[in-house]
């Protein structure tokens, strides 16, 4: 597999360059500043006899631990059976050779993808003693807006139009998604990881997400209702857990009060803690209990190197309801590497 | 080092310009009754602090950033529409010597960085504890 198209193709997926730079400094890597420079840097040291087998080893290590952990919107079940579910899947989902699979790991080129599915479609199965691991792409619709410079319109445009405040491109095109299914048997646990924080809305991610638990089920149907996916594990208590534990920094809160209040903080740095602000801390000492509804917490890479995000993003409608608050997904931020994602798991489970 | 210890420093080495010196006083009282807390001040903070001009303030904050009394740390952060990025000290070199401004997330460089890039001040060694 070609490094650098590995590389070119963690920038064109969207992946935080800051995050790339972690993930190669947990492998012991030199990235340099930005994309440009850093594709650079690499390609040079390629050429090097000395560090070419780091970097193409390093760089597909990269690769692939960004395609299963890096950022991604999570929803866990416990099955009831899972080594059953496991055989079923195993079955079913069979790796698609006619269109994602073609360049998988790479992402298609832009006419391909064009013509590929908008559903997710199994790509690539593992099987491990403990479980299966399924990916599965499919193919997105974004809609970026980026200021542009105030004086990229033509004079004929501003004589016609006058003269505007800002202006603003609009991009639409088409990306590809890497979605991840993991069946646990000896843990009995189901999870979805879902790739696109950041490029989609959260609605958008949990839409994709509903559509792949449905097809998920479908293949289950024959095993009866039992083994379906549902009630899938509630992350709401664990909202005030995390704000009460003292390690890590809360980064983002979302609370109502019992004066009519709605609270949203968040600090301006990931170093900071949201809990030492000190407008916060003052009313949060007096005015009793929080009734946070949505959090953020953020600690160091266990690795030393970067830091890692756990977002419960709860919604203020769930506070209002008559039954439980329920918040059945968790974003899961910026692990480069299995150790920052089990490390957030242990967090959150 | 306390307050009044950090306040002598600063009239010795300071004893020809009484304006920093008045200046210094107020920021340095501020700075120990919050140094348990995590310190964010703007550059506009500080000249609210100080009570003085911005001329004298930002003599103040060189010396406050400097060796003698490290009281300060003056960091960078880019902020667009209403996101904020702390910047890495390497960063700041880079955009300082090549004059492009890598965008931490996207990783390419951000247009007219110098209108989107801040200076604040965070506590310096001599404030932690």
């Amino acid at each position: 597999m070609n490094t650098i198209a590995l590389t070119e193709a963690l920038q064109e997926r969207g992946i935080s360059f800051t995050l790339f730079s972690y993930a190669m400094k947990q492998n012991n890597l030199a990235p340099s500043q930005g994309w440009d420079l850093t594709i650079a840097r690499i390609t040079s040291e390629l050429a090097n006899p000395k560090s070419s087998a780091a970097y193409e080893n390093g760089i597909k290590r990269i690769y692939s631990d960004l395609m299963y952990y890096g950022s991604k919107v999570v929803r866990f079940y416990i099955s009831k059976d899972a080594a059953k579910v496991r055989a079923l899947l195993d079955k079913h989902m069979v790796p698609d050779t006619q269109s994602f699979g073609k360049s998988f790991p790479l992402p298609l080129p832009g006419p391909q993808l064009r013509k590929s599915s908008v559903n997710p479609t199994c790509v690539f199965t593992q099987s491990l003693k403990s479980g299966s691991t399924y990916i599965l792409c499919s193919r997105q619709f974004l809609i970026e807006r980026e200021k542009l410079p105030d004086d990229s319109l033509e004079p004929q445009v501003v004589k016609d139009y006058g003269d505007f405040d800002e202006v603003i491109g609009i991009r639409k095109r088409w990306i590809q998604l890497f979605d991840v299914v993991l069946v646990n048997d000896k843990t009995g646990v189901i999870e979805l990881r879902m790739d696109g924080y950041g490029r989609q809305s959260l609605a958008d991610i949990e839409k994709r997400l509903e559509w792949l638990v449905s097809a998920v089920n479908a293949q289950l149907a024959g095993l009866g209702k039992a083994y379906q996916l549902k009630g899938s594990i509630n992350f709401f208590p664990k909202i005030a857990e995390l704000y009460d534990a003292a390690d890590g920094r809360i980064s983002e809160l979302e609370h109502a009060t019992d004066t009519a209040g709605i609270h949203k903080g968040k600090t301006r740095k990931k170093k900071a803690d949201f809990r030492e602000d000190s407008f916060h801390s003052a009313a949060a000492s007096t005015a009793g209990t929080l009734h946070a509804y949505a959090v953020s917490k953020c600690w160091d890479s266990p690795t030393g190197v970067g830091y890692i995000d756990l977002k419960l993003p709860g919604t203020l409608r769930s506070m209002a309801t008559t039954s439980t608050p329920v918040v059945d997904v968790a974003c899961i931020l910026n692990c480069a590497s299995e150790t920052d994602y089990s490390f957030v798991l242990s967090k959150l489970l | 080092m306390n307050a009044e210890s950090a306040i002598h420093k600063l009239a010795i080495d300071w004893a020809s310009d009484k304006d920093v010196q008045a200046a210094g006083e107020a920021l340095i009282r501020y700075l120990f009754s919050e140094r348990s807390g995590q310190l964010h001040l703007s550059f506009r903070r500080l000249i609210e602090i100080s009570n003085s001009s911005p001329g004298v303030t930002f003599r103040l904050a060189q010396y406050l950033t400097g060796e003698t009394l490290p009281l300060l740390k003056q960091r960078f952060e880019l902020i667009l529409d209403d996101d904020v990025w702390e910047l890495e000290d390497h960063q700041v070199r880079f955009a300082a010597v090549h004059g492009q401004l890598m965008h931490p997330d996207t990783g390419t460089p951000v247009p007219h960085y110098k209108e989107h890039v801040f200076p604040f001040y965070e506590k310096g060694d001599g404030l932690v504890d």
